[in-house]
């Protein structure tokens, strides 16, 4: 099977259990506070993935994908904060 | 029948994501784009919070925040993948895989949380796992 494939599958299970640990957190937690935090977490985690592998976020600020980056974050924002 | 524009305007944000995602992931580094793309939805969502005043403080070290905390790692190992399947996969094959998720949520919630399975929601989840495989082409 193409890698691709496997790493959507790994996503597929990865993110399935998302959905139900907040279910189960938003009992007590506001939802946006639950989504801030979660989301507070991927931040630290992805930072940490891209100092392991030597990346750098600096050339990305000004960069000619860097709209298509932003409209990422907005639509991010909307689609979260809506679900 | 307020909700359902509020799912209409997240199918369509989310809808708008994958190709979006895929775009950018062609040019710059994926973890890259998640850290820049999720640092704009932190600021965004911090403004709500404040703006809304939601939440307190404390809430951060309650014991709902440490389950949403596991969560955040999931979420963080599942959207890392799926970055990392777009830099290499068609979005036509990469997003109905990933889009299982909502069948696995489905029978965690049904296995775990006492929700019930009703034969509806059965034949729901089975149909709903047949029509992302179908739209995968098979190689799920």
């Amino acid at each position: 099977m193409r890698r691709y494939v496997w790493l959507s599958l790994f996503a597929f299970l990865s993110y399935s259990l998302v959905a139900p640990l907040l279910s189960i957190a938003m009992a007590d937690l506001p939802s946006t506070l639950a989504v801030f935090l979660s989301n507070s977490v991927m931040f630290v985690t992805v930072g940490i993935v891209i100092r392991y592998r030597g990346l750098s976020v600096r050339p990305y600020l000004w960069h000619p994908r860097t709209p298509y980056i932003l409209a990422m974050g907005v639509l991010l924002t909307i689609g979260l904060l809506t679900y | 029948m307020d909700y359902l524009l509020w799912v209409i305007v997240a199918l369509v944000a989310y809808g708008l994501m994958a190709p979006l995602t895929s775009v950018v992931t062609s040019d710059v580094p994926p973890a890259v784009a998640l850290f820049l793309s999720t640092t704009i939805f932190l600021c965004l969502t911090a403004v709500v919070l404040v703006v809304t005043g939601t939440g307190t403080p404390s809430d951060i070290t309650s014991p709902s925040a440490q389950i949403v905390y596991i969560a955040g790692l999931f979420l963080s190992a599942g959207i890392l993948a799926y970055y990392q399947a777009l830099e290499r996969g068609p979005v036509s094959v990469v997003v109905p895989i990933y889009g299982l998720f909502i069948v696995g949520s489905s029978i965690i919630g049904i296995a775990f949380l006492g929700e019930e399975l009703t034969a509806t929601r059965a034949a729901g989840i089975v149909v709903a796992a047949a029509a992302i495989y179908l739209a995968a082409g098979g190689e799920a």
